[in-house]
């Protein structure tokens, strides 16, 4: 009885308040949100296979759902961690600005906040473990970037719900896809068989590697494009003897490295040279006989290594790789030291403009990763489009809000349409302005009067980045797509093209490109399960031994047999059975 | 004449050598910091410049001048140095006082001694002291970051120990004048400790401006942080192996420049305390006021 009561209630509160926003969106709302609505209204007609099955207008599902939005605004908690690309316009704050308002008065979501720190030096996830150790409730919605044993932490707390179910009935089409890209992409989450987590798609193939060399060098010098490790070799050793930036002295290097904490980084990396012999350090990679083994025991890194100390022997890598790490191993070759640096496709942008600040004239060119002296190559497989989990708690009025605010983006954000709402941007005089003679602008030093209430007009305020999905949505193939297309001549039509089209330099796009031509190159990392026991005990030992080792090959400081006994070492100390769970975990993963 | 020996120029020699090192290893850092606050950033990110700008421009100073957040954080220290100082230094100097008395005068002292000496030794460590902090409804005030480190036991002793050594003669003198306990802390005692006092609440100062990680802990909103704190979230290297980069995004990791500028007037305050406190603990300490 009562629950038809209710019901008939919030059915005629619907239609009136439908009835009152037909009446308002001509008067009240800026003609470019009616135009968007009308766009989301006919796209989410058919996907929403979870709707209540009503047309979107009327209908309301059990949830307070019409289809475009909650008829009575639902509040979403959550934490949050403020990265350092987070500005604000003067008075606007993580709790209240232009994007929690548009999505409260548009999709009826209110997200509010337990606490807010800023994101550096690991504040959130310190915050995070400090709430899980002092038994503190949970958000409904946390959100995770980084490391995959504070997600393992929170899953292990209980809180959070199997979020597989809901995915399935409320996942737009397009996060569908980019989910079902990477075929391991829920491994990580996964829990007897429950997909305990929300993976936060990003741009696939961003992260991948290519070799950046500094072209005015190579042209004064003669030198062509290296094709093997023998034609880089004689490169770096034309950098290093034959005066490539004309002082009249001895003080250029070859390549920029640093490993200080990783043979694996995510820029200056020295792992490729491991994959030119067939392995890659500090992760597990696929023996012939279709088990796992961890890359930096395996026979063909002592190659490598061998190599890599002939290569500091002849001065190409400077002395003090060993204790730079990825940022300042970089500034060898921003400060015009190094002629040679190995680093993702979006590296022009930063930090090569410290280059060309500091070295004038100088210009620099994407290379392929040069092939092994047996013809072998592999380079890390960057990141993975899966870039943070979010988790849902198992208390959660409306579990399924995070999804719907999570398909608003992918519908309008990723890839906006033409005349869209997000055509320029998310909000004008925020990330993007209108001159007077039509053209757009993202530019606040220079027209003040268009970006009013910026405290820092350095910084462009970018208001996608407060939304709780981090970017809004990412689209994983877009970017990869995208910049291949204009590499190879063609036109930008949709927005998104044009703007990537506007903002990317072109020795990005071509770098872009050789990412794509040489992508089967990457070896993946096959092991992406929770940490196993004895990972949990022993890595960190295991790590350092593998380290120190390295280095003092690398160094001279040991003869490169000591390989050897770090192998057994590392078998004894807890290497042979971690490489047991990996298999165990791999053969259970891939039986589902 | 001891002065004059072969031996004793020797180690003068040494003496102000050794002196001198020490001395640049604290200055020459700061110079660095300074010298890089006032460069351009390209050479600053590429580790270009050493102890004189390279590119001089005031930037980084009017940017940080700009910054709301950073002028929030800087107020904010402000008041909590304040609070935090006046808090601590009432606190010991009355427990101090008290302690100094003997078992006759105070009983059971030695419980009460002992009941501070415990926290000294063992503490609750983070977790326990969070739950505290949140059952007692202090999160996200200042209370939070005065409160729980208001009783520093160790000063407290200090101060109970230089008490202790003022000759009780004085006390006597009052005590027959008609003074209270009041009377004698405030009028005998506190004024002869002048040089503890003003070490301590030195090492006060010091240590709530410096404080950073009960900031982080207490406060949940960023935009409330005191300035270490605030500092030291923007004092690091960026992650990128969290991130996959936009362009806008590189655009903005360039800022070692706006960050020195950012410690270095953190510092400030600080640096400009020292020399009005310093010349207390230079002094002699107590200066005889009886005759045995």
């Amino acid at each position: 009885m009562q629950f038809t009561w209710k019901r008939m209630l919030g059915l005629s509160l619907t239609a009136v308040l439908s009835f009152s926003l037909v009446a308002c969106s001509g008067g009240n709302n800026a003609s470019p949100n009616a135009s968007g609505g009308n766009n989301t209204q006919s796209e989410s007609a058919g996907n929403n296979s979870g709707g209540s099955g009503n047309t979107s207008a009327s209908g309301v599902d059990e949830t307070g759902w019409d289809g475009k939005k909650y008829v009575e605004p639902i509040t979403l908690t959550t934490v949050k961690g403020v990265g350092t690309n987070y500005f604000f316009k003067t008075g606007e704050t993580m709790e209240n600005n232009v994007l929690q308002k548009y999505m409260k008065d548009n999709l009826g979501i209110d997200v509010k906040y337990d606490w807010v720190v800023t994101d550096t030096n690991d504040a959130y996830k310190t915050k995070l473990r400090l709430m899980l150790s002092s038994g503190e409730k949970m958000p409904d919605v946390i959100t995770y970037r980084g490391d995959i044993e504070t997600v393992n932490m929170l899953i292990d707390s209980g809180q959070f719900m199997d979020v597989g179910e809901l995915f399935d009935k409320y996942a737009d089409d397009a996060y569908k896809q980019g989910v079902a890209l990477n075929p391991d992409t829920w491994l990580a989450v996964t829990r007897d068989g429950k997909r305990m987590a929300l993976p936060v798609l990003d741009y696939a193939y961003n992260g991948d590697l290519v070799l950046w060399l500094r072209q005015d060098w190579m042209d004064k010098l003669g030198l062509q494009a290296p094709k093997t490790l023998a034609d880089f070799e004689n490169i770096m050793d034309a950098f290093v003897n034959q005066d490539p930036d004309g002082n009249g002295k001895k003080d250029t290097i070859g390549l920029a490295a640093g490993f200080k904490n990783t043979y694996l980084n995510w820029m200056t990396d020295i792992s490729w040279v491991f994959g030119d012999y067939g392995t890659l350090p500090g992760q597990w990679n696929k023996a012939a006989d279709g088990s796992l083994t961890y890359g930096s025991v395996d026979p063909a890194a002592k190659q490598a290594l061998t190599t890599l100390k002939t290569w500091m022997d002849k001065g190409y890598l400077s002395k003090d790789s060993g204790v730079l790490d990825e940022t300042t191993g970089s500034e060898l070759f921003t400060k015009g030291k190094a002629g040679a640096i190995v680093g993702p496709n979006w590296m022009p942008d930063w930090p090569f403009s410290d280059l060309l600040n500091n070295v004038p004239g100088s210009k620099y060119k994407a290379y392929p990763i040069p092939v092994g002296p047996d013809g072998k190559i592999g380079a890390q497989s960057g990141n993975p489009s899966v870039n943070g989990w979010m988790l849902i708690n198992k208390n959660a009025k409306h579990p399924e809000a995070l999804l719907r605010y999570y398909n608003f983006f992918f519908e309008n954000w990723a890839n906006p349409e033409k005349g869209g709402i997000f055509e320029n941007g998310f909000a004008e005089g925020y990330d993007w302005a209108k001159l007077p003679d039509g053209s757009i602008t993202k530019d606040p030093q220079k027209y003040p009067d268009l970006f009013p209430g910026y405290a820092d007009r350095t910084k462009l305020v970018e208001p996608i980045y407060y939304s709780l999905t981090f970017e809004g949505a990412r689209i994983p193939a877009l970017y990869a797509d995208t910049m291949l297309k204009l590499a190879n001549g063609g036109t930008p039509e949709t927005p998104y093209e044009v703007q990537t089209a506007a903002i990317r330099k072109p020795e990005n796009i071509e770098g872009m490109k050789i990412v794509m031509d040489q992508k089967d190159i990457r070896m993946k990392n096959y092991f992406q399960g929770p940490l196993t026991e004895t990972m949990k005990s022993k890595n960190e030992l295991l790590n350092k031994l593998v380290n120190e080792t390295y280095s003092k090959i690398i160094y001279g400081q040991t003869p490169i047999d000591q390989f050897d006994k770090m192998v057994s070492d590392w078998k004894k100390s807890g290497g042979d059975q971690i490489t047991k769970e990996v298999n165990e975990w791999y053969q259970s993963a891939n039986n589902k | 004449m001891y002065h004059k020996t072969t031996g004793y120029r020797v180690f003068s020699v040494f003496n102000y050598l050794f002196l001198i090192i020490a001395g640049l290893l604290c200055i020459l850092p700061i110079i660095h910091i300074l010298a890089v606050s006032f460069s351009a950033s390209a050479p600053a990110n590429a580790h270009l410049v050493g102890l004189w700008p390279v590119g001089f421009n005031f930037d980084s100073y009017t940017k940080t001048m700009n910054n709301p957040n950073f002028s929030r954080a800087f107020v904010i220290s402000l008041i909590r140095t304040v609070l935090g100082t006046a808090i601590t230094m009432s606190v010991i100097t009355l427990a101090g006082y008290v302690l100094s008395k003997d078992s006759s005068v105070l009983k059971s002292r030695n419980i009460y001694a002992w009941y501070f000496v415990f926290t000294m030794l063992f503490t609750g460590g983070i977790i326990p002291s969070y739950i505290i902090v949140r059952n007692l409804h202090l999160m996200n005030t200042i209370w939070a970051l005065v409160l729980p480190g208001a009783v520093q036991v160790f000063n407290m002793i200090l101060l109970m120990n230089f008490f202790k050594a003022t000759p009780k003669e004085l006390e006597e003198a009052a005590l027959i004048d008609g003074a209270g306990h009041f009377t004698i802390l405030f009028r005998v005692y506190l004024p002869l400790a002048m040089p503890a006092v003003a070490t301590m609440s030195l090492f006060s100062i010091v240590g709530n401006w410096n404080a950073w990680f009960d900031g982080l802990l207490y406060i949940n909103n960023y935009r409330n942080y005191p300035l270490a704190t605030f500092l030291q979230t923007i004092i690091v290297q960026q992650d990128f192996s969290k991130l996959n980069p936009d362009v806008n995004e590189l655009k903005n990791i360039s800022q070692r420049t706006v960050k020195a500028a950012q410690i270095f007037i953190g510092i400030l305050p600080v640096l400009l305390v020292y020399p009005y406190l310093q010349k207390y603990f230079v002094k002699g300490i107590v200066l005889g006021a009886v005759k045995e």
